[in-house]
């Protein structure tokens, strides 16, 4: 057994910081309450600001943390105000700025990141003019609160169904038994195979949620025009929902269940918490937007799509599936009696993204720049640019 | 303290079954729950590093693995051909064992 506090440095030094951060009271109050629902252990919260911009919850041995980063909070409250003083195309421009830079810093492409803080600096977000003073604190921050419920609860809902250390016969697929006799024939060799006396520490997804979602998904097969809107982002057809039917009873499928009950968890805790559920479910919807906006950047990026310049790519997987996960929770609010503030999101963002992404500069002409020869101090440099994408402590 | 780090696509139960005083696996699931990262922390043994390394080549040859952090290094499977990654992972396995090994003799 390795000390924790030596791991969990060694997972923070990855996630590339901008500040200290102290413990925030108002956090450690959310997580105890959220804890209190689920019935779970309260986890040791460990509190930063850095570019992985989210929030993670997991085990290490049977003991529970999770990591509160501020720079989520930083990013959810831009785009709150984005959101709120109506989608203007410059405040959403500087904002795909920086989250591509950010990107960029995190996987260590600071030259490259040189063009995105340029372009960051020469927009400004019209709410922080005069003109955009109803968007101050008082409107974003009840929002912004109940948007940290939301996300805690979700994360929280994955150590209340983790399945931590189980037996590799509770593990393995049963339908590989070669696979599975093999594999304990090479722990047995080294002493490593625990067999049954490990213990199993959760029931996981209860089955009556996983009917449910069943069900959800039958429902919106049934009403395919929902996902009309995405033909750009999507690979397939939305409306053959390829996908859907060949990820039922797959891993992937049983994988996209949990998100949607821990949606569900994070869900409840906030209805149980909030009384106007209408506030809720626009801040739930600004929420899974702000993270569906920045998983689908991230993994553009990380999939080497960037640079796509035409509309050859083929889309995110990531976007795909937290629309559905949107629409199941849609369907488990049946919210067709508020407002949907996600449509709005997918039609601003599908008409904005390929014309950003294709006025960037092709990775060759990247590479051709002259300063891709000069020697830097990447320390510093690194510095420089995430305080030009600083836009301010939010907690 | 050695760490690898995977990012896969499919289900890796073999590792949970390592023995916890030699390997801590901490697991994340990424926004959409169809990526996991497994983070290994392994301290010592030198049979469980061959073994951890063999269980990860299978993984790729069952093309589970998408990337591969071995010391700060990240490897993007589709980058790289399997044999290439193969060899990465045997160099990588020998380098810790000469330094565990070393670390023992001195």
């Amino acid at each position: 057994m390795h000390g924790h506090s030596e791991i969990l440095v060694r997972k923070l030094a990855k996630r590339v910081h901008r500040h200290e951060v102290g413990t925030l009271n108002s956090v450690d109050e959310i997580i105890n309450d959220c804890c209190k629902s689920l019935q779970i252990t309260v986890p040791t919260i460990v509190y930063c600001e850095s570019l992985a911009k989210n929030f993670s919850a997991f085990y290490l041995d049977d003991d529970p943390y999770i990591i509160f980063d501020s720079c989520l909070i930083e990013a959810l409250s831009l785009y709150d105000r984005i959101v709120l003083s109506g989608n203007n195309e410059e405040d959403l421009t500087k904002f795909f700025y920086k989250l591509i830079g950010e990107e960029l810093i995190r996987n260590g492409e600071l030259r490259r990141c040189l063009y995105m803080t340029g372009k960051y600096r020469q927009l400004s977000f019209s709410f922080d003019d005069e003109s955009g003073a109803e968007y101050t604190d008082s409107t974003v921050t009840p929002l912004l609160s109940l948007q940290t419920y939301f996300i805690l609860g979700h994360e929280l809902g994955h150590l209340s169904v983790a399945p931590r250390y189980r037996t590799i016969d509770d593990r393995c697929d049963q339908n590989n038994q070669d696979e599975q006799d093999k594999q304990r024939e090479q722990l047995e060799a080294t002493g490593a195979y625990t067999g049954k006396a490990t213990a199993s520490a959760s029931k996981g997804v209860p089955t009556a949620y996983r009917d449910f979602i069943d069900e959800c998904m039958n429902v919106i097969r049934e009403h395919s025009g929902l996902l009309d809107s995405l033909g750009y982002y999507l690979d397939e057809d939305p409306s053959t929902f390829k996908y859907a039917i060949a990820f039922d009873e797959s891993f992937f499928y049983r994988n996209f269940v949990e998100e949607c009950y821990c949606d569900f968890q994070g869900l409840k805790l906030l209805l149980e918490h909030y009384e106007k559920p209408e506030d809720s479910v626009r801040g739930i919807s600004l929420a899974m937007s702000y993270l569906i906006l920045q998983e689908a950047v991230r993994s553009d990026m990380t999939d080497n799509k960037f640079f796509f310049g035409d509309k050859t790519h083929y889309a995110s997987r990531c976007v795909y599936f937290a629309v559905l996960r949107m629409q199941v929770m849609f369907v488990t609010l049946q919210v067709n009696k508020f407002e949907n503030p996600f449509r709005s999101f997918l039609n601003t963002w599908s008409s904005l993204w390929p014309k950003l992404v294709e006025k960037i500069p092709s990775e060759e002409a990247f590479e051709a720049a002259p300063f891709f020869s000069i020697p830097i101090n990447e320390e510093r440099l690194r510095s420089l640019l995430m305080a030009a994408f600083y836009y301010r402590s939010v907690r | 303290m050695i760490e690898i780090e995977l990012i896969v696509k499919g289900e890796t139960p073999e590792l949970f079954s390592l023995p916890r005083e030699e390997v801590t696996v901490v697991t994340e699931k990424n926004f959409n729950g169809d990526l996991t990262t497994i983070e290994l922390y392994i301290s010592e043994g030198l049979n469980i590093l061959f073994l951890i390394v063999s269980l990860i080549k299978s993984y790729i040859k069952q093309k589970k693995v998408s990337s591969l952090v071995l010391d700060k290094d990240k490897i993007e499977l589709h980058n790289v051909s399997e044999e290439t990654i193969m060899k990465v992972l045997d160099a990588w396995a020998q380098r810790n064992s000469r330094k565990k090994v070393s670390k023992k003799g001195s």
